[in-house]
């Protein structure tokens, strides 16, 4: 059992690597993890209807093993590292317009230089595993320790480290409110979110530093400016990508990080869309939980976020079924539904009926009111 | 409006810093790691320039529901 549950949430790190094998292997290869993100938006939709609850034994211990299951957070980052690394070794060939021919290493057959169709399939797979790799920085900004700058350095791949600060003290502290930049109110589409929602929480990162500074008497344009810092982590990237392929190099980190972003923001999306709190604090009502097997073990069960945000401190293994408002379907089969507005809206109105009906305040059903 | 006010002015200051660097002929340089490491500064300080005029410009916009 208690290999069974520590195993199971290693299903992103087995992909991100197979995903960065492909890009090193070349040819048709670059696009695996697109085609992976393909075949989890299968699997995720096919097994929707099937829930399970955290497992504990007899004890009410968790079966999962923290040692283990911060191992592999931590391993995530050198994961990511090497992803930016895979895609920026094809850039360069690619720029240096390398010859196309199947060369080996070790036995194993790889093509030595890229098309520019399989470099756009490179990108894509980076910019997507970057993203999904987003739920460890999500883990780790929750802990206090060393595991807050691995966080950082994890989401600073992506230009996000601002995310950490953001999401511990903004997005945890005001949910469902107008203050949680990360909430996205009823009638918003995921594009404008996704744009509203970072700049957002860039915005909280930076106030928050802003108003530190001045109360030590310091100059907002510091060192010491953790919002700054936070970009500056970002610097081994965008010196790689430069280096490696100077305005194409540029490009294809934008593209990588746009991707990254866009699916982080798309998470919170998909956790909080219309729901509301006016006061008091927050409830497993004010979150939406999507518990389906594989988007509970591909994402290291974020998606039970009615407990997380209860309890956000709990190991990401002891999170459980709260009978909070749930969508009923996974996130990858969801996210394809957020994609197109009209369908979103459409999809999810029964949902929110239901929400005001059984969950919602009077104070709260005010706030929905002023939506319609 | 003022995000578009925002929009406006991070393309105009982009647009000045890359050809800048342009000018500086950071196109045909950017191998050297030096290059890529002044290049790399200067891209990532344009990004937060452009965030902080956003914050500036389009305010709490962001935090606005209605």
């Amino acid at each position: 059992m208690k290999f069974y549950v520590n195993a199971r949430y290693l299903i992103v790190p087995t992909m991100s690597i197979i995903a960065i094998l492909g890009i090193l292997i070349g040819g048709a290869y670059a696009w695996v993890g697109v085609a992976l993100f393909g075949l989890n938006t299968v699997i995720d939709t096919l097994t929707k209807d099937i829930h399970l609850p955290a497992d504990f034994d007899d004890q009410g211990e968790s079966y999962g093993t923290k040692a283990f299951q911060y191992g592999v957070m931590y391993f995530m980052l050198p994961v990511f590292i090497a992803l930016q690394i895979a895609l920026a070794y094809r850039i360069f060939q690619f720029t240096a317009a390398t010859p196309l021919q199947v060369d080996l290493f070790y036995g194993i057959a790889y093509q030595s230089g890229i098309s520019g169709i399989n470099l756009i399939g490179a990108v894509l797979s980076s910019g997507l595993w970057a993203g999904l790799g987003i739920i460890y920085g999500h883990e780790l900004s929750h802990n206090k320790k060393e595991g807050f700058l691995v966080s950082r350095l994890i989401m600073a791949l992506s230009g996000a480290s601002h995310f950490t600060y953001a999401h511990v003290y903004n997005h945890h502290l005001d949910l469902g409110h107008e203050d949680d930049p990360a909430t996205a109110p009823r009638g918003r589409n995921i594009y404008a979110h996704a744009w509203l929602s970072h700049m957002g929480q860039s915005l909280f990162s930076y106030n928050l530093e802003e108003g530190r500074l001045n109360k030590q008497g310091k100059s907002t344009l510091n060192v010491d400016n953790r919002w700054i810092l936070g970009y500056l982590y970002s610097l081994p990237s965008l010196v790689l990508f430069v280096w490696a392929g100077g305005l194409i190099g540029v490009a294809a980190l934008f593209v990588v990080w746009v991707i990254a972003n866009f699916l982080l923001e798309a998470l919170n999306f998909m956790g909080h869309y219309g729901l509301i709190r006016t006061q008091g604090a927050v409830e497993h009502r004010h979150s939406w939980d999507n518990d389906s097997v594989f988007t509970s073990w591909f994402f290291i069960e974020i998606g039970r976020q009615c407990d997380h945000h209860v309890r956000g401190e709990t190991y990401f293994w002891e999170l459980d079924d709260v009978e909070g408002p749930n969508y009923g379907i996974g996130y990858f089969s969801l996210f394809v539904i957020t994609l197109i507005p009209a369908l979103f809206r459409r999809y999810v109105e029964k949902h929110l009926v239901n929400w005001d009906k059984n969950y919602a305040t009077e104070d709260e059903l005010a706030v929905a009111a002023k939506f319609s | 409006m003022n995000t578009f006010k925002a929009l406006i002015l991070m393309v105009l200051w982009t647009t000045i810093l890359g050809s800048g660097l342009y000018f500086v002929g950071a196109h045909k340089n950017y191998q050297d790691i030096l290059w890529a490491s002044g290049i790399g500064l200067t891209l990532l300080i344009t990004h937060i320039v452009n965030m902080v005029i956003y914050f500036k410009v389009a305010g709490d916009k962001p935090y606005k529901w209605f």
